[in-house]
């Protein structure tokens, strides 16, 4: 099937939402305090484990009738308090004092590997001391089972997280908009990022701001995980550490400095992850006659995208002057 | 008691990591090069040992002792593998095989042992290769250094290490085994392993020659990453560090000396990750080069050291490692002091707690150590010049 079905498009495009929204949280701490956070990818994961304990203990019983998909925006929520709290608190005890010390990028990045590696551990030990036979079973299990997908006209069957997913993205990237253009708060947000010391100057709690932000993006880092749970095969933390790498593709290929182009740059990444290997050995297919798998391979194209872009436009798609392209 | 050859094994993990760190401080606490990446360099070295060497034994073995070859690899039990590919294709293609590895590697081992000039030439093409290797990955990583600044090189290089030893390496078996373990053939001949044999140690003796020339080779690096670092050259990749542009205006070529040191860098990970896969762990697995495992480690050691001081790092190296496998062994006995005393009850999650303990222990140190003493616990100190060494020797004489 050179020509992908219209199922097989829409789910590679839940997977771009998913990366689009993590991707944009990831350059939002970047553009507010200049720190590339490695902890963020294990914050998705701390969301999708949220999932997995709300499928377990509230949603269990509840598989047959429509509440079941209720757990499609409890979940996110649930989550997003979470992980906002959880970035809070990263921002808080370890990225603050040391900005406040001087710490160089370098040092920074090494502070949050730092962190990473604790909470992913942290997180380890909180599944593995929950008794086996509740979260453990989900674990091993593809949790994607536990949904019953469902019918939409023109398309066929689809799981129900691959519709909300593209909504959930697409709703964040709205809201933060109206946010960051209509409220006063949005407002001196912006005006922190272009010149915090012009903003203080005006009376702008930049601390605030700054504060805010890491919430911002570990919400929407754990509402993208509560969804992409279902996507993962089976719940590890240890997943965090090659997923991270996904998340900067996007955000680099959006240019690291735009919200806005690490949404678009998040899409691009996440969608091509699903689609190019298995277009290329489709055609490949096609002219040989022989079946390769290159859906293994599938983190290779973002990174080598990752790399590709930032070798030949470090800017990303932000910086490419799309209006001169335009005037020609 | 702990038996010896369990300790050996452990200097021998240590040896491995001082080579590494001393090699990322080269990079990333001199030429401030932030080596994300680390993860790749170290696994070149392990993959020679694994993938390469063994089909260079092979294949060499074609020349100097058909008959053998053809014993060795006719055996009805690969049939359903191999099918009537002949001895070269087996060689390339088959040798990663899970089930054939298993039994070729002893066999293929014993084999090199008993032949002077085979072992000899293995393990030559072992080491040789490995710094070749290690060398382009350094030059393929410098095409990023030269370009990419801090955050955005760091984010790239450990890109380019996940890209190839955990997606690349990993998912491919034929290469290298991928997810599979591949056995470390046994390189040395009969005659050196006769003589270490009449130590009275009680341990292999393929161990002590190791633990030799681990040690040997990582006395070398540190001389001559000190050596480098006392140099003119150390002094101006401690110059592009603190600032390229004043150094440039002199008249440096800074492309030139991060691609310099970047090869440098490679070829000493690379051989860590020889001696490692060679003499202490044998089982080569593309998913135990972790970033967590050759990447995170490395640096906390170095950070905690004193980034640019050599001395510092090797300190850093023996701590850490040190302090991790204390907390390894502790924990079990302090949880059955617990349990005894009535605190804890269940024992299940001892096992877990071990895994995830030594790790938590280097992220909290690390960022108690950014907070409380970024230098790390020995300090950068300023090179030794010519004019130093002469004004040491001018004291000395008129004394």
């Amino acid at each position: 099937m050179v020509l992908p079905s219209l199922e097989f498009l829409l789910s590679s495009a839940a997977a771009g939402a998913a990366l689009a929204l993590l991707s944009m949280g990831i350059t939002l701490t970047y553009m507010t305090t200049r720190v590339s956070n490695f902890a963020h990818a294990t914050m998705a994961i701390i969301g999708a484990v949220t999932t997995l304990l709300l499928l377990d203990r509230f949603f269990a019983g509840l598989r047959d009738s429509p509440l079941y998909y209720t757990l499609f925006l409890v979940s996110p929520l649930l989550a997003a308090v979470v992980t906002g709290a959880v970035a809070v608190i990263m921002y808080v005890t370890t990225i603050r004092p040391l900005i406040k010390k001087g710490t160089g990028l370098i040092g920074l990045m090494i502070a949050t590997l730092a962190f990473d590696i604790i909470l992913n551990n942290l997180l380890t030990l909180f599944l593995q001391l929950t008794p086996a036979q509740t979260v453990g079973r989900l674990l091993e299990a593809n949790v994607k089972g536990y949904l019953v997908p469902v019918s939409i006209p023109l398309v066929g069957y689809m799981y129900p997280h691959r519709l909300f997913l593209p909504i959930l993205a697409l709703l964040v990237g709205i809201g933060l908009h109206l946010f960051l253009t209509r409220t006063q708060f949005g407002i001196s947000m912006r005006a922190s990022i272009e010149n915090p010391q012009l903003a203080r100057i005006i009376g702008i709690n930049v601390e605030r701001v700054y504060l805010v932000s890491w919430f911002l993006s570990g919400a929407t880092a754990g509402m993208a995980g509560s969804l992409l749970a279902f996507e993962m095969p089976g719940i590890s933390p240890a997943a965090a550490y090659l997923y991270i790498v996904s998340i900067f593709a996007g955000s680099i290929v959006g240019g690291l400095n735009s919200i806005y182009g690490a949404l678009a740059g998040g899409f691009l990444v996440g969608s091509m992850e699903a689609i190019v290997p298995v277009f290329i050995s489709d055609v490949y297919q096609l002219v040989t006659g022989e079946y390769i798998d290159l859906l293994r391979y599938q983190r290779m194209f973002s990174f080598l995208l990752l790399i590709l872009v930032l070798l030949v436009a470090p800017e990303g798609l932000a910086g490419i002057k799309w209006r001169g392209i335009r005037r020609g | 008691m702990v038996e010896l050859s369990a300790l050996m094994i452990e200097l021998g993990n240590i040896i491995t990591f001082v080579m590494v760190v001393l090699a990322l401080n080269l990079m990333a606490g001199f030429a401030g090069i932030p080596n994300f990446g680390m993860a790749v360099f170290v696994y070149t070295g392990a993959f020679v040992v694994g993938a390469l060497s063994v089909r260079f034994a092979l294949l060499l073995l074609a020349v100097l002792d058909p008959a053998t070859l053809e014993a060795l690899l006719n055996k009805p039990s690969y049939k359903p593998y191999v099918g009537d590919m002949s001895l070269v294709e087996i060689i390339l293609f088959k040798t990663m095989e899970p089930t054939i590895n298993r039994t070729l590697i002893p066999e293929l081992s014993s084999i090199i042992s008993q032949n002077l000039v085979l072992a000899l030439s293995v393990l030559i093409f072992t080491f040789v290769v490995a710094v070749f290797l290690g060398v382009v990955v350094g030059v393929i990583s410098s095409y990023a250094a030269v370009r990419l600044k801090e955050d955005y090189l760091a984010i790239a290089l450990l890109a380019f290490s996940e890209m190839m030893v955990q997606v690349f390496f990993a998912q491919t078996d034929s290469l290298a085994g991928g997810r599979y373990a591949i056995y470390a053939p046994n390189m040395w001949p009969s005659e050196l392993s006769s003589v270490a044999a009449a130590l009275p140690l009680g341990v292999k003796p393929e161990l002590t020659l190791g633990l030799i020339l681990a040690i040997g080779l990582a006395a070398l690096t540190y001389l001559y990453a000190e050596r480098i670092a006392n140099s003119p050259m150390g002094r101006a990749l401690r110059a592009m560090r603190d600032d390229e542009f004043v150094l440039s205006t002199y008249g440096r070529d800074i492309a030139a000396m991060r691609l310099r040191v970047m090869m440098i860098g490679g070829a000493l990970a690379a051989l860590a990750g020889v001696i490692y896969a060679m003499n202490f762990q044998p089982v080569v697995k593309a998913t135990d080069y972790t970033r967590l495992a050759w990447t995170f480690v490395p640096w906390a050691m170095m950070i905690i050291g004193g980034m640019a001081n050599n001395l510092g790092v090797v300190l850093g190296a023996v701590a850490i490692y040190v302090g991790r496998k204390a907390l390894e062994f502790a924990l079990p006995e302090l949880f059955d002091a617990l349990k005894a005393v009535g605190l804890v009850t269940e024992a299940a999650a001892v096992d877990v707690i071990r895994a995830v303990a030594p790790n938590i222990f280097v992220g909290v140190l690390i960022l108690l150590m950014l907070y409380l003493r970024p230098k790390g616990l020995v300090e950068e100190m300023p090179g030794r010049t010519l004019g130093d060494k002469l004004r040491e020797l001018k004291e000395k004489f008129s004394r």
